[in-house]
């Protein structure tokens, strides 16, 4: 299932148990807009936006980095589920994987983990020179 | 974006090479994406192949457990992807085996395959000089470094004769690709039905390399009452559990004639003069 900026947004407001109108408050963002964030009806916030949230929300950098990655795409649910679960795994290496473009797309954690032990291998490679 | 320009896209993409013989050089096209190329030991069946941008250039991998004419589409394929600038759609259950629910970006991608690993100029001037049966499939696919199911699909599409290529998976019509010809007709194949019983595809499995057989247009097409003698040719593909059939009429003028209003019922002796000859014979051998 594929996970937006908006549904992110919800998870990262959760864990810091915040409602609509104390992160509204604290960003300096409308409340109704970020409930339209969460929701899809309203995409692409500016990044402006975007930072005032963060500031707010407190994410690790690898969380912040992932939220700012999805204001532009949506990704496998399986995929940020794998990333966040494993310290190891680049944001780099994340953002590469999201971009997959296959014919017979990963399924599952499992086929995640090997697109993402392959972009490692490939980057590596590409590093040695 | 729809499919008429995908083919667009397509064939200006293979015009941008000066020169293009069969087989077609997709190495060149990977290149011509400011792509890599490379072969993957590590996917498992099913998986294809998948395109990744890793430090600012995109690479292609494939699977080369594939046979390599799976493995010269699916490069074809990711081309597509990049070349037309279509994301995959990630959503849903993973379908690259199954021609069902697939999505139209992976259609697009497919049909941007087709036109260019067995490009119009190259492949039309040799299906129009072949006798439709899958012994000239099977060369073509050889020719072209193709698959079956690739090299039939184009086959028909591109084929003056009626025809039809149709693809089952476990015995349900999954896919078919049908001459211009046939389409004017109005021979319509109803996808997502069981193949006809007496048809030689709905022997699957117990299928051998036969030759062609008489089978009833009626059962193929859907409300089909023009009559004609329709032929079929099928292949098992084990690998897939899939039947590909050939079907087409034995006689092209019979088209024509019907087209034109000529009712032979109305006069069995003499045929309207024309002046085309009745001979030689305009039938295909079967």
């Amino acid at each position: 299932m594929p996970i937006g900026f908006g549904d992110f947004l919800q998870r990262l407001r959760d864990e810091r148990k915040l409602s609509f109108r104390e992160l509204g408050q604290l960003s300096e963002v409308d409340h109704a807009y970020i409930h339209r964030l969460e929701t899809g009806e309203k995409e692409a916030p500016s990044e402006d936006v975007v930072n005032r949230l963060i500031r707010v929300l407190k994410p690790d950098e690898r969380k912040a980095r992932i939220l700012r990655f999805l204001v532009s795409k949506t990704v496998d649910e399986d995929l940020i589920a794998e990333v966040l679960d494993d310290p190891r795994v680049s944001i780099d290496d994340f953002e590469s994987a999201a971009q997959v473009r296959s014919r017979g797309r990963p399924s599952g954690r499992e086929g995640w983990r090997r697109v993402l032990r392959q972009i490692r291998t490939i980057r590596e490679q590409l590093e040695r020179g | 974006m729809d499919e008429p320009t995908v083919i667009l896209k397509a064939r200006g993409f293979i015009r941008s090479f000066e020169t293009l013989s069969f087989p077609v050089p997709v190495e060149s096209y990977v290149e011509k994406v400011n792509a890599t190329l490379r072969y993957e030991t590590d996917l498992p069946k099913g998986e294809a192949g998948y395109s990744v941008p890793i430090a600012g250039k995109w690479h292609i991998v494939v699977n080369i457990k594939d046979h390599p004419e799976r493995q010269r589409f699916t490069i074809c394929h990711e081309v597509a992807h990049l070349h037309l600038g279509l994301s995959s759609e990630h959503a849903g259950k993973s379908d690259t085996q199954s021609y069902t629910k697939r999505p139209q970006k992976e259609i697009f991608c497919d049909v941007f395959a087709a036109e260019t690993l067995l490009p119009s100029d190259l492949f039309k001037p040799l299906v129009d000089e072949a006798v439709i049966g899958f012994k000239s499939l099977t060369a073509l696919a050889g020719d072209f470094q193709a698959s079956l199911t690739a090299t039939g699909s184009r086959f028909a599409a591109l084929n003056q004769w009626p025809c039809a290529f149709v693809l089952a998976e476990r015995g349900i019509i999954r896919y078919a690709s049908r001459s211009l010809s046939l389409k004017e007709m109005s021979a319509w194949i109803p996808i997502g039905y069981r193949v006809p019983p007496s048809s030689v595809a709905a022997k699957g499995c117990n299928l051998t390399e036969e030759g062609s057989q008489t089978v009833d247009p009626a059962e193929w097409f859907e409300d089909w009452n023009r009559g004609g003698t329709l032929l079929e040719e099928a292949r098992y593909l084990t690998e897939w559990d899939r039947t590909i059939s050939l079907l087409w009429f034995e006689d092209k003028e019979f088209f024509t004639r019907q087209s034109e209003g000529y009712d032979e019922d109305s006069d069995p002796v003499c045929r309207e003069l024309d002046g085309d000859l009745p001979w030689p014979s305009k039938k295909r051998r079967r």
